[in-house]
């Protein structure tokens, strides 16, 4: 069994059932993401603070998995238990949860594919968290296509070796990845504006 | 086309790279403790949820046959009840159970919270 073409609610029910391949699984395929998730979130504190509330919602959401019931994507859900823990973790231990929250400018949705994007517009704290939960909540197969080309700066040949696919197969695949990040980021972005 | 094409790859590029860097990653010491840690929790889940139903219904059946009888007991002649030692180690027993209720009430609540 390939774990990781399981959807959502399938991989919640195995790790609720005990399978350790299932539980590795998620565990490679979101625990890095949680993690820049939280600390695009809380921006400027400490990094021991990071992992503390990591952690904790690593294992809260071990603990919650039986009930999840697929209303939302995982990635999202676990984004929002991260959230909660941040929430109370900052107020009990009186740390100011970010004080000058950094939102995305207004047209950054119209400028995707018309402009060359500045800056100020890529490095918002809410951007990038958008950018994590994007990706997070894509398809295995267009997260890491979008990876490898975009952030380890494989060639599309490269790419194709790896995958075991024909370059033109996997242009096409880069295309699909590309348009549906754009798709679900500006899906994400217009319905909260919050976090 | 080709224009919007390069544009969004370009744009796409930059967003990813400010997201993804390597000060965003938990270091490999860290993410193994961590997997050690849900594993635990996951086994602590199996266990806890693998407790018999029948076992429990059981016990629960008990508890109540076992009031029952206490009451029958007590009603029909409370001095010669309270002389019978076995009557007593029931009635704490039963005590007991009744003194449990707001304690796993209390736990079961702070769990839910902190799940």
């Amino acid at each position: 069994m390939i774990y990781e073409d399981l959807d959502d609610l399938e991989l919640a029910h195995r790790i609720s059932i005990g399978d350790e391949r299932a539980l590795k699984s998620f565990y490679d395929t979101y625990a890095d993401f949680l993690f820049g998730y939280i600390k695009h979130f809380l921006n400027d504190i400490p990094d021991a603070v990071v992992e503390d509330i990591w952690q904790e919602t690593l294992i809260s959401v071990i603990k919650g998995l039986s009930g999840f019931r697929g209303n939302s994507k995982l990635f999202t859900w676990m984004c929002g238990i991260a959230k909660h823990k941040a929430y109370d973790y900052c107020r009990l231990k009186k740390y100011s949860l970010n004080p000058q929250y950094q939102e995305y400018k207004n047209d950054l949705l119209n400028r995707m594919d018309t402009n060359l994007l500045p800056e100020d517009y890529v490095l918002p704290q809410a951007v990038r968290c958008r950018v994590i939960k994007t990706l997070g909540i894509l398809r295995a197969t267009y997260r890491a296509v979008l990876i490898q080309r975009y952030v380890d700066g494989l060639s599309v040949v490269e790419i194709a070796k790896s995958i075991g696919k024909s370059y033109k197969a996997t242009e096409s695949l880069l295309s699909r990845a590309r348009l549906t990040f754009k798709s679900t980021f500006l899906k994400l972005s217009k319905e909260k504006r919050n976090d | 086309m080709t224009e919007k094409k390069t544009y969004l790859e370009s744009n796409i590029q930059q967003l990813l790279q400010a997201a993804i860097t390597i000060a965003n990653k938990p270091d490999a010491q860290l993410k193994e403790r961590t997997y050690g840690l849900l594993q635990k929790e996951l086994g602590k889940q199996i266990s806890t949820r693998t407790f018999s139903r029948t076992i429990l219904v059981f016990l629960c059946a008990l508890l109540v046959l076992m009031s029952l009888w206490l009451f029958l007991k007590i009603s029909n002649d409370l001095v010669q009840a309270l002389n019978d030692i076995s009557l007593i180690i029931m009635g704490g027993i039963l005590l007991l159970n009744l003194a449990a209720i707001p304690i796993a009430g209390f736990i079961l609540v702070k769990r839910r919270r902190h799940a």
